[in-house]
Formats: structure tokens, C-alpha cells, sequence
């Protein structure tokens, strides 16, 4: 892939004015560490069975929704209701990054195992949109990766990083 | 006693149909100020909150800039959500429609401005608009021209990547698109700002194609065939710049006629993006 030059420069814009820190994202929630990482670790097993649809960009949106929405979120939830805001914030980044979304339907179904009903998720969903003003198109840390990837191997004629990349 | 959350905007008059719902003109309550509400119609119940609404909302909620219209708050009234936005009652569509005479050279400029800006704005977020066109460029009472309708905008991350091609209106649609691309840049808003530029121009829309296949041969006139086009054949460009320069020669100047070539560049990797244009010696 080739991010284009006559392009570049609107890109860095976003990328240096659009600073949204999702470190501490626990830091108001009795919600554990461990049971976070699982979270995000669960949400690469559920995107991994939809891989025809979905790309690494609707991973990396939705764990950066669900962290900036419990970062800002004034209510306080504890490890029970981390699951579906799991799931809600999955369904929000595949309709944001996907052509083909993955269905309300599979999310009840087939990732939530009907532990969740269709308005619980829709409801979620609304929450998260509003506690964030819908501020949700941000640049995740993969925009920062990429930048970064060509910054070093396509712009750059330093013909050490060349090779790294051949 | 329950408190029911009261709208701060009283309803008018319908103003329009959008893609997810109803837009009606409004003034906020106690005031003569008026505002634009669009209501956000869940009619597909296995969606949730509609994929345009959600995308058009995320995005202007961003991009704050003086050529794309503004969002002003989200309201939620007995569960529906209203998305509040500015008022503004014209659009270049009726403005071309209305304005018979040429436009001046001054004011080509200056709407040109705006919208390179407008869209350029969107761009530096990561934003691309999809459906640029006259109808969805909105002209505020001094004369700024705002982008508004971003209902198939979408963010990208790396450059270019899979999108569906079926985006754009016909008439301002790249040739990428038209030959089915679902690999494309920024650069198919670039295409359709040279189409909405030379419109301004003529008075008539560019190319005014019946469907697709009308379309891209008003565009590329001897296709052959459609897999084996390709557009960055130097001699298409030859012959397509020959088409639009019969055009337009005689009512615009060396300088702006230079401008829309690098717009509408058949190959999408050279056409020029909206900070470069800005840079033209047409706004000089």
C-alpha cells in the first residue's frame, strides 16, 4: 500500500492535534486490570471470526471507545458490566469501519450467547454515544502506527530502513 | 412526579427527507434564532442508532471550521434522538438554478475557497466526504459557502483501502469509482469539487450521464472496454483534457482552467488535493 504524497500532509493534521489519552482508563471504575485485558483479548477472538468483514481498524475503534467512554463515564461500573460494554462498543466500531457490519443479531446470539437481550445492547449502545458526545472518529493508536510505518519506510530514503523492510 | 425532558427547539416546518430521517426548520424557544433538527427515524430495528447518522454525527461533532456546517448539540427527547445543527436555507444547487447570469470571476474564487477549505478540513481529520455535490454545499446569508451532509462520510486509516464504490452522486463520481473501484483515496472528492467548479462555470452540470456506462464514456469517449482501461494512459489524459478545455476556455482564464486539470486528473495518485489547490495561482 502506498499512502500518497500529494496526500501526506492533510494527514498529519489529525494526528498532532487529536491527542485523546486513554492511559488510567480504569482510573474512576472498580473494574480490575485483568478482567480489562481479557476484555480486549476476547474482542480479537469475536472480530477473528468475522474476518472477511471487519479489519484491524474495528479492533483498535473499539477498544479505544470503550476505554474513552470509561474514562468519561461519571456512572460506576464494576466487572459485571464490563461485558457488555464490550459488546456495545464492538457493535458501534463495526457500523463506524465496516462496509458489511457485523449484525445486532450475531452480537445477541452468537457472541453475547443471549446473556444479553437486543435492547440491553441498544441501550448500551445510546449510553456510550451520549457519555461521549459522539466524539468517536479520533485517531487510534493503529492511525499512529501506520504514520509512523511511513514515516520510516516510504518516505524516508535512509536506505538502512529500506532494507529492514525487503 | 416523573420530570419529561422538554425540547429546547419548537418545530416549524419540514425542510427536507435526509437518509435517516425527517429535517425540519426550528427556532430555539424564546428566541427568533432559527436551526435545523434533524430526527433520527429507528426504523430497522436490528441496527440501532442508523450507520448515517452515527458516521454523520461522529464526524461533524469533530470538525470544527468555518466551511463545514455545524453540529450545535445532541438532543434526546422521549428517547429519539435529534440532532441539532445550523440553519441555513439555500444551497448552491438553487443557487445555480436561481442566478442566471455567469458568476464573476471574484466569486468563483471565492466559493471555490470555501469549498476547498470546507473539504479540506475534513480531510485533515482522516474524513472523506463521499458525496460532494451543489445540493449538499450550503450558502449562509453573507455568501460562505459550508459542507454539509456528511451522511457517507466515513474515517479511513491507511491509504487507500477497501470501501464499497458505491458512493457519490453519478455526476460527480470518479472514473475510479465508475469502473468499480473499491480501492480508492480522498481523491474521489477532488474529482467531484472539479466537476462542481467547472458547474459553477458553465451553469449545467459537467457531465450529465443517464447511468454508468453513459457516464464513464462521457468521460472517456472511445472505452473499449471496461477491464481494460487505464487511467493513467497519459494519452487519455491528453484527449480528456481536449474535452474539457473546448468546454471552458472561453469563459474561464488560463489560470482556473489549469486549476480544474489538476482536479480532474483521470488517474487518482495525481490528482491535486484541496491544500495544494489552495496554493494555486488561481486564488492569487
Amino acid at each position: 500500500w502506498q499512502y500518497h504524497k500529494h496526500y501526506y500532509q492533510e494527514f498529519q493534521y489529525s494526528l498532532k492535534n487529536e491527542n485523546v489519552h486513554l492511559g488510567n482508563s480504569l482510573q474512576n471504575q472498580k473494574i480490575s486490570q485483568n478482567l480489562r485485558s481479557r476484555m480486549v483479548d476476547w474482542m480479537i477472538e469475536v472480530l477473528g471470526n468475522y474476518i472477511d468483514t471487519t479489519t484491524n481498524s474495528t479492533f483498535f475503534r473499539s477498544v479505544s471507545i470503550m476505554d474513552y467512554f470509561l474514562l468519561k463515564s461519571n456512572t460506576q461500573y464494576s466487572d459485571q458490566h464490563l461485558h457488555l460494554i464490550g459488546i456495545s462498543s464492538m457493535f458501534i466500531a463495526t457500523k463506524l469501519e465496516d462496509i458489511y457490519h457485523i449484525p445486532l443479531e450475531d452480537f445477541v446470539q452468537r457472541v453475547g450467547h443471549n446473556k444479553y437481550s437486543i435492547l440491553k445492547v441498544k441501550d448500551m449502545e445510546k449510553i456510550i454515544l451520549e457519555t461521549l458526545n459522539y466524539e468517536i472518529t479520533f485517531p487510534t493508536i493503529l492511525d499512529r502506527l501506520y504514520h509512523l510505518f511511513y514515516q520510516c519506510f516510504s518516505l524516508n530514503d535512509d536506505p538502512n530502513l529500506q532494507n529492514i523492510l525487503e | 412526579m416523573s420530570q419529561i425532558p422538554l425540547s429546547k427547539y419548537h418545530l416549524l416546518t419540514k425542510i427536507g427527507q435526509g437518509l435517516y430521517g425527517d429535517v425540519y426548520k426550528a427556532n430555539i424557544l424564546g428566541t427568533d434564532q432559527y436551526v435545523a433538527v434533524k430526527k433520527i427515524r429507528i426504523y430497522d430495528v436490528s441496527v440501532g442508532v442508523p450507520i448515517t447518522a452515527l458516521r454523520e454525527t461522529s464526524l461533524l461533532q469533530r470538525i470544527q471550521h468555518q466551511n463545514v456546517v455545524k453540529i450545535l448539540e445532541v438532543e434526546k427527547i422521549h428517547g429519539q434522538i435529534r440532532v441539532v445543527m445550523e440553519y441555513l436555507k439555500l444551497d448552491l444547487q438553487q443557487y445555480l438554478n436561481e442566478n442566471k447570469d455567469r458568476l464573476s470571476v471574484e466569486l468563483l474564487k471565492k466559493f471555490m475557497h470555501d469549498i476547498l477549505s470546507g473539504v479540506g478540513a475534513c480531510h485533515r481529520l482522516n474524513c472523506i466526504h463521499r458525496d460532494i455535490q451543489p445540493k449538499n454545499i450550503l450558502i449562509q446569508d453573507d455568501g460562505t459557502l459550508k459542507i454539509g451532509d456528511f451522511g457517507s462520510a466515513r474515517v479511513f486509516q491507511k491509504f487507500p483501502q477497501f470501501f464499497t464504490s458505491d458512493v457519490c452522486d453519478l455526476w460527480y463520481r470518479a472514473p475510479e469509482l465508475l469502473l468499480g473501484s473499491n480501492y480508492y483515496t480522498i481523491a474521489i472528492d477532488m474529482w467531484a469539487i472539479g466537476c462542481v467548479f467547472a458547474e459553477l462555470i458553465l451553469k449545467q452540470p459537467l457531465f450529465q450521464g443517464e447511468n454508468e456506462i453513459h457516464q464513464v464514456k462521457l468521460i472517456i469517449p472511445n472505452v473499449q472496454s471496461f477491464q481494460t482501461v487505464n487511467l493513467n494512459d497519459p494519452n487519455l489524459q491528453i484527449q480528456f483534457n481536449g474535452i474539457i478545455t473546448n468546454k471552458l476556455q472561453n469563459l474561464i482564464n488560463q489560470d482556473g482552467l489549469d486549476l480544474i486539470l489538476k482536479l480532474l486528473k483521470l488517474d487518482p495518485e495525481q490528482r491535486i488535493s484541496c491544500s495544494q489547490s489552495l496554493q494555486h495561482s488561481f486564488f492569487r
